[in-house]
């Protein structure tokens, strides 16, 4: 158990270095992102604490639209994209993944 | 029951229901025997015999996913004298057959031939159709063109793809405090393409590491072919056939009684559902999922313990589809070419409707917030005409986020607002 809390520690801190862009702060048909809460410490069905994923407490005001710039590297714009949509910031529990293995691919299926 | 359950021969925990009913209703057919026998003035109607279907019923066939939407419409319908039977024999893919040719026949039933949704204070007995036939409306997980397997086309102009709400499926496992809580889209690759396919040792992904313990469906389950594409597999490469588990609901029973951290398998968020009598909700919990591309992994709610489908809503958690309702159409007004099966699609996000998908964690289309327009395919924003995100969430958790705001009409909304199902939604 606690290894695995330090291995999530470390790649919550380690994980991303980019910050939130502010630049367009809706989300789709204009409505307004408007963020449940701004806790990040969660307890999931196991029980066990996971850390924080990342990301400042502050939200980035921006016409009076703002985002929770949770989790760390989150997308805060208008998303267009399929990775803008998958990482757009969110205050729902953002769980690293951080099991190792040797990736396969199509040419390893047997 | 359990032993049944365990043994496959009850194939969803809906059909664990009906045992029971159905055991409680020949105990009362025996009674009333009885009671006749010993010139008793009992007249209670024996339900043991199954009655037949109305002439003119609505049959719905396929995915066992709309089966709590059907039941709320199906109330609806019977007050505008419209009677919907069901049955959910078939998986998704069969309910695509039903109504789109394919090269496997369509499935006709006549004896059991559909749960009795029209009488609301009993649908899930059964009744025989007069006449063997095919579905009026073929319900299903996946895009027809996702059956291929069973050489589905893709949608032919004659026939109507109504797009319902969004069902979420989920990678299940033993509810130990142990055990992990959270999968990614590669090790799913690996799992149930390589070690449940008996492949390379050196690529599992621990506790995952028992083929025997990678429990699946079969090619024809949305389920499975929604899994497949998350995982980046080919459906024929998706596991091995001999994991595949007769239904969702001796796939749930059997993780259920599996304390075990290899098991994993493959279930849609609404099946995992409490069973038994009393009910008792099972040890089975569902994963996070880390999609492609995607830096971290989400639930399908905001938490693991929250019922508000944010996730799923917004584009966080990746593995969801339509429930698409199939059904022949008119080539005039692009609408079904039944007007009592027009009728009953009208009825989908009704208000009634939008509480029971709520409470069954589906998730209407007003409260979507992201669409695709094939099988795992990628996001577009989406705004409904008529958006129920506030309404959704207070069906779905007993109360509405803080950020909505209660109203009776419009002039509470404001002008870039509107009053829908109590609460204020953008225009």
């Amino acid at each position: 158990m606690n290894r695995y809390l330090l291995i999530v520690s470390v790649a919550a801190m380690s994980a991303f270095a980019v910050g939130c862009s502010d630049d367009n702060t809706t989300t789709d048909g204009g409505t307004v992102f408007t963020p449940k809460d701004s806790g990040t410490t969660t307890t999931p069905d196991t029980g066990t604490t996971v850390t924080d994923a990342g990301g400042s407490d502050a939200t980035t005001a921006d016409g009076g639209v703002q985002c929770s710039n949770k989790p760390v590297g989150c997308f805060c714009g208008t998303p267009t994209t399929q990775a803008q949509f998958l990482n757009r910031c969110t205050t729902s529990t953002a769980l690293p993944f951080t099991i190792t293995f040797k990736a396969g691919t199509a040419t390893d299926l047997p | 029951m359990r032993q049944l359950i365990q043994a496959g021969v009850l194939e969803s925990p809906h059909e664990t229901e009906i045992l029971q009913e159905m055991s409680m209703r020949n105990a009362k057919a025996l009674l009333a025997s009885l009671a006749v026998a010993t010139g008793g003035m009992l007249a209670a109607k024996s339900a043991s015999a199954q009655t037949a279907c109305p002439d003119n019923a609505v049959v719905i066939r396929g995915s066992s996913a709309s089966e709590p939407l059907i039941n709320a419409v199906a109330v609806l319908a019977k007050a505008q004298g419209i009677d919907i039977v069901y049955s959910s024999s078939g998986g998704s893919c069969l309910g695509v057959g039903s109504v789109i040719p394919t090269g496997t026949p369509p499935v006709l039933q006549t004896t059991g031939g559909g749960k009795t949704k029209f009488d609301a204070a009993n649908q899930n007995a059964t009744c025989n159709l007069a006449t063997a036939r095919a579905a009026d409306i073929g319900a299903s997980d996946v895009y027809s063109t996702s059956c291929s397997n069973i050489g589905a086309p893709a949608t032919p102009a004659t026939v109507l793809d109504y797009l319902g709400p969004v069902q979420a499926f989920v990678l299940a496992v033993y509810d130990d405090p142990s055990f992990p809580v959270v999968i990614s889209d590669q090790a799913a690759f690996n799992i149930f393409g390589i070690t449940a396919r008996g492949g390379d040792a050196s690529f599992a992904v621990s506790p995952w590491i028992v083929p025997a313990d990678l429990l699946t469906r079969n090619e024809t389950s949305g389920t499975q072919q929604t899994w497949a594409r998350a995982a980046g597999l080919p459906i024929a490469k998706f596991s091995d056939p001999k994991n595949d588990q007769t239904g969702a609901g001796p796939l749930l029973a059997k993780i259920n009684t599996s304390p075990r951290s290899s098991i994993l398998g493959i279930l849609a968020l609404n099946d995992i559902v409490a069973t038994g009598t009393p009910p008792v909700q099972p040890k089975v919990r569902p994963l996070a999922f880390k999609a492609k591309g995607q830096d971290f992994g989400y639930y399908t709610s905001s938490t693991s313990t929250a019922s508000d489908m944010i996730n799923v809503r917004d584009g966080h958690y990746s593995p969801w589809a339509n429930i698409h309702f199939f059904t022949n159409k008119d080539a005039t007004t692009g609408k079904a070419s039944n007007a009592n099966v027009q009728k009953v699609l009208d009825l989908i996000e009704t208000q009634t409707a939008v509480t029971a998908l709520a409470k069954a964690r589906v998730v209407p289309q007003c409260a979507m917030q992201v669409s695709r327009t094939e099988d795992q395919g990628n996001f577009t924003a989406y705004k409904p005409a008529k958006p129920c995100g506030c309404f959704f969430e207070k069906e779905a958790s007993g109360t509405a986020p803080a950020s909505c705001t209660a109203c009776t009409d419009d002039t509470a909304c404001g002008s870039s607002g509107q009053c829908v199902y109590g609460f204020c939604e953008a225009k």
